[in-house]
């Protein structure tokens, strides 16, 4: 079954992309939220709360990588494996760009934008897999998401480790 | 043995029962069989006692609560020290106004250097020490005192739908930080407090969750929707009955406890049941009041009359299930060695274009709380008039407990638990949501009763100049004509007391964190 699973190097900047939408989303509200926090919260607390914010954006980002793999080890070789980089890379930005948006809508409108959900979800997945299909057809396509995924991985050299730290300060907090 | 004997001895064993009864509040530890007595704290959250029948309100909205009230000390002019959560019920736990406290802001926290100065911790490890709230503000104050806690019951513990996946109570030893992370940012919060969730992961698992197990819709029962606080939906009488079995339990075990157990009604949303619903047909009479500048609303008269209509019978509702827990609670025997003290963290106010308490203003409906303690196998009323304030709690509950009160306090014990009663004394209320807690206050109300009158001032509001409002309460309850310029003896004499007090201890910030 590993066979199936793609090369590290096809791995890394998908996960750079999913790592650079989820935590920028995660870091812009955190830096709004600053200043309601800043009026009660001393500077050592907002970091523990950063800790903790870093500590589930990493787990999210991991589950959402593995989802990723789960359907590269199911689907045939040639429709996912051979071009993951690039197709798993655009499948990232378009599903988890489409819940950025319908977590934004809902925001505005409450539960009555959860009857949206499923036509939501069903249109997304139509534009992921587009996308996707594109990518092993249009070859500019896949040059262009894996130049700027390639640019993204420094983000993981940022984020992995101190989400790393902040991971095991979360469980040392709440075992001590 | 003659009749001069018999009449003699008759007297004395008279005078005898007289003074044992009499001492029952001045002397509490001779009460209970274990020696200490237990004490319950009962806190109805947002629930003003402007609007209960027990404090004269014109509809019949508390009949179980006047019929606790004839056992019991009834306290007809307790102030909160706060007009919401935070500030109330840190005021309450430690005695100490918020401008010392500083558990001032929306979800604020007590100054870190203070956390130990708690009724929990003050109480000591000879108690078992409970505390339960609905209410996340209350929540994460109990937080801080977790250490002095034996035992934290969950918000959700009563409660049959639960919106957030993940819990700050799912990261017991670190509870109030958690609880900033996870759902004051990450997850789908409470939307005045957090617009947006910070966590693409986390808000989709629970967006897909209430998807999937749909939030409590109305019903014939609730036709005003189950009762809830943005994060969970409960019904009320499930709470009552949950918080009668933990005392119960708590009674069956040798060391006395201490329960301190906050529900979230009569909070709003007003989700009375349908007995309750349309309980009060009467069209109240209530003098209309224009908007105060400083109103954060602009709900018309008529809207406030029809959210006023719906507290009461939300109170009379809640009332109701306080009537069944206090039956369960007496059948279990808890009333014969306990003290039962029931009050409220802040009252709630449908005046001036304003509904609510998330106001800067503090007129008495958002100010004026409920509060009573029964004393066990307390036979008769007492009827207290003199102000009193909620930082005298923690004082009066060290003396119920046989504890010194120490000099930090702020609070005095309460009349029935003291002789020196002092019917001159000031008793303030305060709001400064907006400023740092960790700087010196630069924008606040701030109330002082003293006697029959009440002086409230503003600083710092870009809408009002730094101004006074004078009140005579004994003469005008609704606070209608504001004598600053009218009554100039008093308006200047409480003018100098409040001005001394704001320059020289409200608004400075102090450095002992």
């Amino acid at each position: 079954m590993l066979k199936r699973l793609p090369a590290k190097q096809d791995i890394a900047p998908v996960f750079a992309v999913i790592v650079s939408i989820i935590y920028g989303w995660s870091i812009a509200a955190f830096l709004r939220k600053i200043p309601s926090w800043i009026l009660f919260l001393q500077v050592d607390e907002i970091i523990i709360v950063l800790v903790y914010v870093l500590t589930v954006t990493f787990l999210g980002s991991i589950l959402f990588m593995i989802f990723l793999l789960f359907f590269c080890i199911l689907l045939p070789v040639q429709y996912f494996k051979n071009y993951f980089a690039a197709q798993g890379a655009l499948a990232s930005l378009s599903l988890i760009g489409s819940v950025a948006i319908y977590i934004n809508r809902y925001s505005e409108y409450g539960a009555g934008f959860l009857k949206y959900g499923p036509i939501w979800l069903g249109v997304t997945i139509m534009i992921a897999v587009f996308l996707s299909y594109l990518a092993i057809r249009v070859r500019f396509l896949r040059r262009a998401i894996l130049w700027v995924a390639d640019r993204l991985i420094i983000f993981l050299y940022v984020f992995v480790p101190l989400s790393v730290i902040s991971l095991s300060m979360v469980i040392l907090r709440n075992i001590f | 043995m003659n009749r001069r004997d018999f009449l003699k001895l008759a007297a004395l064993v008279s005078a005898d029962a007289a003074l044992r009864r009499t001492s029952a509040f001045f002397d509490p530890l001779e009460q209970g069989e274990g020696g200490k007595p237990n004490i319950l704290i009962f806190v109805f959250d947002a629930m003003s006692a402007e609007h209960l029948s027990l404090h004269q309100y014109a509809r019949n909205t508390t009949p179980n609560l006047d019929r606790f009230a004839q056992r019991s000390n009834v306290y007809h002019s307790h102030y909160s020290a706060g007009n919401f959560t935070t500030a109330g019920v840190a005021s309450m736990l430690t005695g100490m106004y918020p401008w010392d406290h500083r558990a001032i802001n929306y979800r604020g926290l007590v100054k870190r250097g203070l956390v130990s100065r708690n009724l929990f911790n003050l109480i000591g490890n000879e108690y078992t020490r409970v505390a339960f709230t609905q209410n996340m503000f209350a929540e994460i104050i109990l937080s801080q005192f977790g250490e002095s806690l034996d035992i934290h019951l969950r918000p959700d513990s009563f409660s049959f739908y639960v919106l957030p996946a993940v819990q700050a109570q799912d990261f017991p030893r670190d509870r109030s930080l958690a609880y900033f992370a996870l759902e004051d940012f990450l997850g789908v919060g409470v939307k005045s407090l957090n617009p947006i969730p910070g966590s693409l992961p986390l808000a989709s698992v629970d967006i897909v969750r209430q998807f999937i197990n749909a939030e409590p819709k109305k019903t014939v029962d609730f036709p005003r929707g189950y009762p809830n606080n943005h994060s969970f939906y409960y019904r009320n009488e499930d709470g009552f009955r949950g918080i009668a079995g933990q005392v119960s339990d708590l009674n069956n075990r040798s060391l006395p406890w201490i329960g301190y157990f906050h529900v979230w009604s009569p909070h709003g949303p007003y989700s009375s049941q349908k007995d309750f619903v349309g309980l009060f047909p009467d069209e109240l009479r209530v003098p209309f009041k224009p908007r105060h500048k400083l109103s954060e609303s602009r709900y018309p008269q008529r809207q406030l009359l029809d959210f006023r209509l719906q507290y009461d019978e939300y109170i009379a509702n809640v009332d109701a299930e306080f009537g069944k827990m206090m039956t369960e609670l007496e059948r279990a025997g808890v009333l014969d060695n306990t003290y039962i003290i029931v009050t409220s963290d802040h009252g709630e106010l449908f005046e001036r274009g304003e509904l609510g308490h998330g106001t800067p203003l503090l007129y008495n409906p958002v100010t004026h709380v409920p509060l009573l303690i029964s004393a066990p196998g307390q036979k008769g009323r007492r009827d207290i008039q003199i102000s009193t304030s909620s930082l005298d709690l923690l004082p009066t509950i060290l003396k119920i407990a046989g504890k010194d009160i120490p000099d930090w306090v702020e609070g005095k014990a309460l009349p029935g638990f003291t002789e020196l009663e002092d019917a001159k004394r000031s008793i303030y209320s305060f709001v400064a949501k907006n400023s740092s807690a960790f700087q010196d206050i630069n924008q606040a109300t701030i109330s002082l009763i003293k006697g029959p009158h009440e002086l409230i001032f503003y600083t710092g509001y870009k809408k009002l100049a730094d101004s006074f409002e004078l009140y005579n309460l004994a003469e005008d309850q609704y606070e209608k004509e504001n004598l600053v310029e009218k009554d100039l003896i008093v308006a200047s004499r409480m003018r100098e007391e409040m001005t001394d007090m704001f320059q020289s201890t409200i608004k400075p910030s102090s450095n002992d964190a």
